[in-house]
C-alpha cells in the first residue's frame, strides 16, 4: 500500500487504492492511496515528473492504472471499458487544462456548446449564461485566438462546468497566466465551487495555488508522501 | 431537440473544414478527378452506344456504297472520301441492276469553308429526308431552303427563317437531330448540293433485301471494284470498335487516377488527423467515444466526397461531351446511369483511403495528447 492514506470527511466521492502506473519499466505512480470526499477541494502538488498529471489522468478516466483500484461513487473505473469510461467523463468530469485547449475554429460560445453537444444537447442560452458567469458575455462570438490567456481559461472553466460535473479536474489551470489573471481564475473557481458544490482535484506545482484547496497531497517520485490540510 | 444537435454538428463541421480549406480543397480536387473520369467513362460508353442505336435507326437504307477509300462514321454524312466523287447516273443504274437492291439514293458529302472552319455539307433528295427518321423541327426544305443540324443551329444561333451559314442565298426551313455527325452539317437539297460538286456524288444509300445484305454487298464490290459496300451494321461496328478502345483507355486511366487519388486522400487525411490530435484528445476528454470520433471524421470525409461527386459530375459530363465531339464527332445524351457514378466513386475512394486515418483518429490517446499542455 502507499506511504500515506488520506482520511476522509463526509461521503466519499473518489477512492484510489494501491494505484500504480508504469511506462515500460518506469514507474510514474507507485501504490498511491487517497480518498476525496464530495465537495472537497484537493490539491496535488509535487515536483516535475512526480506523477501529478498521471494521477489526474487516471482519476479522469483518460488512462488506466497498471495496478490498483479507482472507485468513483463505488464504481471501479478500472473495470470499465473504453465506451463506459467515455460516459463516465461525459457525465461526471470537467477538465481544465493549463493551455486551455479550446477548439481554435469555434467561437467561445461554440466551445462551450461542444461540451453540451457531447453530453446531451447544445443549448445556446445555457452556454451564454455560463459565459456570463465567467464574465465573458461580451466575447461570445470571439475565436480563441482573439481572446487573452485569462479569457481563454475562463472559456475553459465555463466549458468544464456547463454540464454540472460532480468532479472538476484541473491541471495547472493558472500555469500559463500572470498573477493577476491567476488570482481572478482562482477566485472564480472558489466562488463557482461554493455555488455549485462540485469537487475539485487540482494539480499544481505552485504553492500559492495549493493554498486555495482544503487539502494537499504531495507526490514525490510517484508516491504520495505527505498530506496537509490548508488553513484557508 | 435532435435538430439542435444536427445543426450544431453541421456548424462545427463546416467550421472545421473552413479552418483547413486548403487541405479540404486538395481532397475535393483529388476526388473530383477520379469521379469525373469515371463519369466520363460511363457517359461516353452509354452515350455513344445510344447514339449508335439512333444512327442505325436514322438510316432509311441498310447498305452504304462509297468509294473504296472511305471514312469511318455512323451518319449519312460519312459517305466516302469527299475527294473521290462518283457519277450519279452511271452508278445509280449499275447499283439498281444488282439483284436484291430495292432502291438507290445518291448522297453528297462535302464541306465548305466558313470563317476558317470546314463546315460539313450533306446533300440528300428531299423525298429521302422524310424517310431518314431524323427528328425535324420546322419543315422540309423547298427550293431556296435547307436544313441545318442541331449542333450547327446552336453554334450559329439559327432558327427556321435564318440565313444558312455559308449559303447566303438559302434560308433555314428546319433543324434536324439524328444523334450522328449529321447534327453538325448543313443538309442541302440534292440538286443544290450537286452544284457544289460539279454534279458528282460521294456515295449512295441503298435499301436491299435484308435477308441477303452480305451477298448484295459482295456482288456490288465484285462488279465495281472501285466501290466499297458495307452494311449499316458494319459502319456501326466500326464505331463500336473505336468506342471499345476509348472505353478501355478511359478505364485504365480512371483506375490509375483513382489509385493516385486514394493515395493523395489517404495522405492528406493522415496529415489532418495529425494536425487535429490535440482537438481529438480534447473531445475524448469531454466524453467523446471512439465511435463518435470515427463518425465525425467519416462525416467530414462524406461531405468532401459529396463535393467531389458534384464537381466530378459536372467535369465528367464536360469531359464526356468533349470526347464524344472530338473522337466520335457527335453530341451524346448523358444517361441516367452515369449520374450516381461520380458520387459512388468519390465515396468509395474517400472511404477506402480515409479508413486508416479515421481509425487512427479514433485511437488517439487523450492522456498523452493533453499531458503537460
Amino acid at each position: 500500500m502507499g506511504a500515506h492514506e488520506a482520511t476522509t470527511m463526509g461521503s466519499g466521492l473518489l477512492r484510489l487504492t494501491g494505484v500504480s502506473k508504469y511506462y515500460g519499466g518506469t514507474g510514474a505512480l507507485r501504490e498511491v492511496d487517497c480518498r476525496v470526499r464530495r465537495g472537497e477541494w484537493v490539491t496535488i502538488m509535487g515536483p516535475s515528473g512526480s506523477g501529478k498529471t498521471t494521477l489526474l489522468s487516471i482519476i479522469g478516466g483518460l488512462s488506466r492504472p497498471s495496478d490498483g483500484e479507482v472507485l468513483f461513487e463505488g464504481t471501479d473505473l478500472t473495470a470499465l471499458n473504453e465506451s463506459q469510461l467515455a460516459r463516465y467523463r461525459r457525465e461526471n468530469v470537467g477538465f481544465i487544462f493549463q493551455q486551455h485547449h479550446l477548439i481554435p475554429y469555434l467561437s467561445a460560445l461554440e466551445n462551450v456548446m461542444m461540451a453540451q453537444f457531447l453530453h446531451s444537447m447544445p443549448d445556446e442560452r445555457e452556454a451564454i449564461a455560463a459565459l456570463r458567469t465567467v464574465g465573458l458575455e461580451h466575447r461570445l462570438r470571439h475565436l480563441p485566438a482573439q481572446l487573452s490567456g485569462g479569457e481563454q481559461q475562463r472559456v475553459g472553466i465555463a466549458r468544464a462546468l456547463i454540464n454540472s460535473p460532480s468532479l472538476l479536474l484541473a491541471d495547472e489551470p493558472t500555469g500559463s497566466l500572470d498573477r493577476e489573471n491567476a488570482q481572478s481564475i482562482m477566485e472564480m473557481l472558489r466562488d463557482l465551487r461554493a455555488a455549485e458544490e462540485f469537487t475539485v482535484v487540482m494539480v499544481t506545482h505552485d504553492p500559492w495555488v495549493g493554498e486555495w484547496g482544503d487539502r494537499t497531497i504531495l507526490l514525490e517520485d510517484g508516491r504520495a508522501v505527505t498530506e496537509r490540510t490548508e488553513s484557508v | 431537440m435532435r435538430s439542435h444537435r444536427i445543426r450544431f454538428l453541421a456548424r462545427s463541421l463546416g467550421r472545421a473544414m473552413a479552418n483547413r480549406s486548403s487541405r479540404v480543397l486538395l481532397l475535393v480536387a483529388a476526388l473530383t478527378i477520379s469521379a469525373s473520369l469515371a463519369t466520363a467513362l460511363v457517359a461516353v460508353s452509354q452515350g455513344i452506344e445510344a447514339r449508335l442505336g439512333e444512327s442505325m435507326r436514322a438510316f432509311g437504307a441498310n447498305l452504304i456504297v462509297e468509294p473504296a477509300a472511305r471514312q469511318v462514321g455512323a451518319g449519312a454524312l460519312a459517305l466516302g472520301d469527299v475527294s473521290v466523287r462518283l457519277d450519279p447516273q452511271k452508278y445509280a443504274a449499275a447499283l439498281s441492276a444488282v439483284p436484291g437492291v430495292e432502291s438507290v439514293c445518291p448522297r453528297v458529302s462535302t464541306t465548305v469553308a466558313l470563317n476558317g472552319d470546314e463546315l460539313p455539307v450533306l446533300g440528300i433528295d428531299p423525298a429521302e429526308m422524310t424517310g431518314a427518321k431524323w427528328r425535324l423541327r420546322g419543315a422540309l426544305p423547298a427550293q431556296g431552303q435547307a436544313l441545318v443540324g442541331v449542333d450547327i443551329a446552336a453554334r450559329y444561333k439559327l432558327s427556321p427563317g435564318s440565313k444558312v451559314p455559308g449559303f447566303e442565298a438559302l434560308s433555314v426551313s428546319g433543324i434536324v437531330e439524328s444523334g450522328s455527325e449529321d447534327d453538325q452539317a448543313v443538309v442541302l437539297r440534292l440538286d443544290d448540293a450537286l452544284r457544289l460538286t460539279g454534279g458528282r456524288v460521294t456515295g449512295f444509300l441503298l435499301r436491299g433485301d435484308g435477308s441477303r445484305l452480305d451477298g448484295i454487298a459482295r456482288a456490288i464490290e465484285t462488279a465495281n471494284p472501285e466501290l466499297s459496300a458495307r452494311t449499316v451494321r458494319q459502319v456501326a461496328d466500326a464505331e463500336r470498335s473505336l468506342l471499345d478502345r476509348v472505353r478501355r483507355l478511359l478505364f485504365i486511366v480512371t483506375l490509375s487516377v483513382a489509385l493516385v487519388s486514394a493515395i493523395a486522400v489517404g495522405n492528406t487525411q493522415s496529415i489532418v488527423v495529425l494536425e487535429r490530435t490535440e482537438e481529438i484528445g480534447l473531445l475524448k476528454a469531454m466524453g467523446a467515444t471512439r465511435g463518435f470520433i470515427a463518425g465525425y471524421f467519416a462525416l467530414e470525409g462524406a461531405v468532401v466526397a459529396l463535393a467531389g461527386g458534384v464537381l466530378g459530375l459536372a467535369v465528367g459530363v464536360t469531359v464526356a461531351e468533349t470526347i464524344a465531339a472530338s473522337v466520335f464527332g457527335a453530341t451524346i445524351p448523358i444517361a441516367l446511369v452515369a449520374w450516381p457514378i461520380p458520387f459512388a466513386v468519390a465515396g468509395i475512394v474517400s472511404a477506402v483511403a480515409g479508413a486508416l486515418p479515421v481509425w487512427r483518429a479514433s485511437a488517439v490517446d487523450a492522456s498523452s495528447t493533453l499531458k503537460g499542455l
